[in-house]
């Protein structure tokens, strides 16, 4: 099906398709208003689940897979009522922490072979799977969107506590989230395990988080097409960047995230940002823009 | 007791971090994610004038003075326009995980990644015996120039007019503003200090492990949100102390169990305080602050 790329565009495709994965565990976190920068933690235990199944017994890799996903998510699940009880910055701190804190715990444990990380994991991923699961999360992700439950999400992004007297279990909301989002990453780790063959525990830093986090941002927290949307977007960039060296290939990158950032605050997928396009585009003696803005319209758009 | 006290000289690294991170937070609610890298910017300046052949004191200064400026410039260019547009707090995070990046990027280029020797004559280097304890005299002069810090911010945001500026604008900045507080310029004022100390830190760290590279800040970030996580957040007093404990905890978890557990400390202690006592030792209560 994808014969016809080249390798090293096929392995980026590869990347970015994984990348995507993380960025939508991100997106079900944030879309509840969770800052939860945990997705590594898990991505890691994913991984390593996977690899170590993979390598140290006969089960095929769908039970690996299968499992890596289980036990990511059950993790979250245990970790989400401590974490889930802070708000804003400390929970990005906590969540961070306890990513951090697999990381090490993998690093020092003999278990998982230490700072080492684990070789010779069977290529079992290609590039067909990538795709297909990327279009069932789409599925899931655009049902839930439009579902009760996607309405919830929004209203406890927006305000819990009307969300709470609207009816609304804000934590089960936010503990389903979180687990989900857990469960998502454990995926999207054991993915990439099968495609590299190669993991250790450096891989599940703060680089990948940070470029996974900033998607999801510039992206906003509208609907899910628009993070998704950034990943891609910035990731042929990114790439299109390397004839600058890959020097200035970081600073290109960082100027262009500050830029973005000044220019869309909320994000690129934030609705007033193009109501402003819009009325420059259809000329200025079409209509005075109306001086107080809807409110309605206004909350909606964040 | 010899434990106690390695712990706490590495403490007061960690203090010294803690203490301008803190700030900035406590005036402007902004986790600043480029502290690490404005460490080692200072940190450079100053191994390039001992270069030149000035003075320790007069490098140091170099060095505190270009992190400051530093800071004031991130400030004035990416962090307030986003103020101006009244951005979410998050925003602000991506801003300046994105500044952090260009400046990693340009020194790694400068530097070609390589890691440079920080030459260590004119820094009160070795140990003296004190009650029969070994202290070493650099971990001595941090912990001074900690304390003098603490006490020195202590007397002007508590005792001076720009200091109340501070703590107004922290307070409520719309209302600072209307009384008459320039509220850029206590930023810029925040953003300088904040700077200058995290140079000082960054600067002994060089001069004490006598090497300085690219990323030599990177590790520390992460150090310093535990220490103010600990002190509780916004707080001077909580940073110090804060720092002063991670370090001991730092040092009895690896020489009382295992020199393994040393890299888990900073993440353990964040999760755990978070958990049992989210505003830290001496924070407001504003950990549930939706």
């Amino acid at each position: 099906m994808f014969e016809w790329l080249e390798p090293l565009q096929l392995f980026r495709l590869d990347t970015a398709l994984i990348l995507t994965l993380l960025v939508i565990s991100v997106h079900v976190t944030f879309r509840v208003g969770i800052m939860s920068l945990a997705p590594m933690g898990f991505a890691a235990v994913g991984g390593y689940t996977a690899a170590l199944i993979a390598t140290k017994s006969e089960l095929p890799f769908a039970v690996g897979l299968l499992a890596a996903t289980v036990l990511a998510g059950a993790i979250g699940a245990l970790f989400a009522p401590p974490v889930l009880r802070l708000r804003g910055i400390y929970m990005a701190l906590g969540s961070l922490a306890l990513a951090q804190a697999i990381v090490v715990l993998i690093r020092i444990s003999d278990y998982t072979n230490g700072p080492n990380g684990i070789a010779g994991i069977p290529i079992e991923v290609r590039t067909e799977h990538l795709v297909v699961t990327l279009l069932v999360a789409f599925v899931v992700l655009e049902l839930s969107h439009r579902s009760h439950f996607g309405r919830a999400a929004k209203a406890v992004r927006l305000d819990e506590r009307t969300a709470e007297g609207m009816g609304v279990n804000v934590f089960r909301v936010r503990f389903m989230s979180f687990t989900a989002a857990a469960a998502i990453a454990g995926c999207a780790g054991a993915l990439e395990a099968h495609r590299t063959t190669v993991i250790s525990p450096d891989q599940y830093g703060f680089a990948t988080l940070v470029i996974v986090f900033t998607y999801v941002l510039v992206g906003g927290n509208g609907h899910w097409a628009g993070p998704i949307l950034v990943t891609w977007g910035l990731t042929v960039l990114r790439d299109s960047l390397h004839f600058a060296g890959s020097n200035w290939e970081d600073v290109i990158y960082g100027v262009l995230l500050v830029v973005i950032l000044l220019v869309a605050p909320n994000g690129l997928s934030d609705r007033s940002l193009y109501r402003g396009l819009r009325r420059r585009l259809r000329g200025r003696q079409d209509r005075p823009a109306p001086d107080v803005q809807d409110p309605a319209e206004k909350v909606a758009s964040r | 007791m010899q434990q106690t006290i390695n712990g706490l000289a590495l403490g007061s690294t960690y203090a010294l971090l803690g203490v301008g991170v803190t700030l900035v937070w406590g005036v402007l609610n902004l986790l600043n994610f480029a502290h690490a890298q404005i460490l080692t910017w200072g940190s450079f300046a100053a191994l390039a004038a001992l270069r030149l052949g000035v003075p320790v004191p007069v490098a140091i200064l170099v060095g505190m003075v270009t992190a400051g400026v530093l800071s004031v410039l991130i400030d004035l260019v990416v962090l307030a326009p986003l103020r101006g547009r009244k951005a979410p707090e998050f925003s602000f995070v991506v801003a300046t995980i994105g500044v952090s990046l260009v400046l990693t990027t340009v020194l790694r280029t400068y530097t070609d990644a390589q890691t440079e020797a920080f030459p260590r004559q004119g820094f009160p280097v070795g140990a003296f015996e004190f009650a029969g304890q070994n202290v070493p005299r650099l971990q001595v002069v941090m912990l001074v120039i900690a304390v003098v810090a603490m006490a020195g911010l202590g007397y002007w945001l508590n005792r001076t007019k720009s200091g109340r500026a501070v703590r107004a604008v922290a307070y409520n900045r719309e209302t600072a503003e209307l009384l008459g507080v320039n509220s850029q310029l206590v930023f810029s004022i925040c953003f300088f200090v904040a700077g200058a100390l995290a140079a000082v830190a960054g600067i002994f760290v060089a001069a004490s492990a006598a090497q300085v590279s690219y990323s030599s800040g990177d590790g520390l970030l992460l150090i310093a949100f535990a220490v103010i996580i600990l002190g509780g957040m916004g707080s001077v007093k909580g940073a110090i102390i804060g720092g002063l404990v991670l370090g001991v905890i730092e040092v009895y978890a690896t020489t009382y169990v295992s020199s393994v557990f040393r890299e888990i400390i900073a993440f353990a202690v964040i999760l755990a305080v978070l958990v049992a006592r989210p505003s830290g030792f001496f924070g407001k209560k504003e950990a549930a602050r939706v």
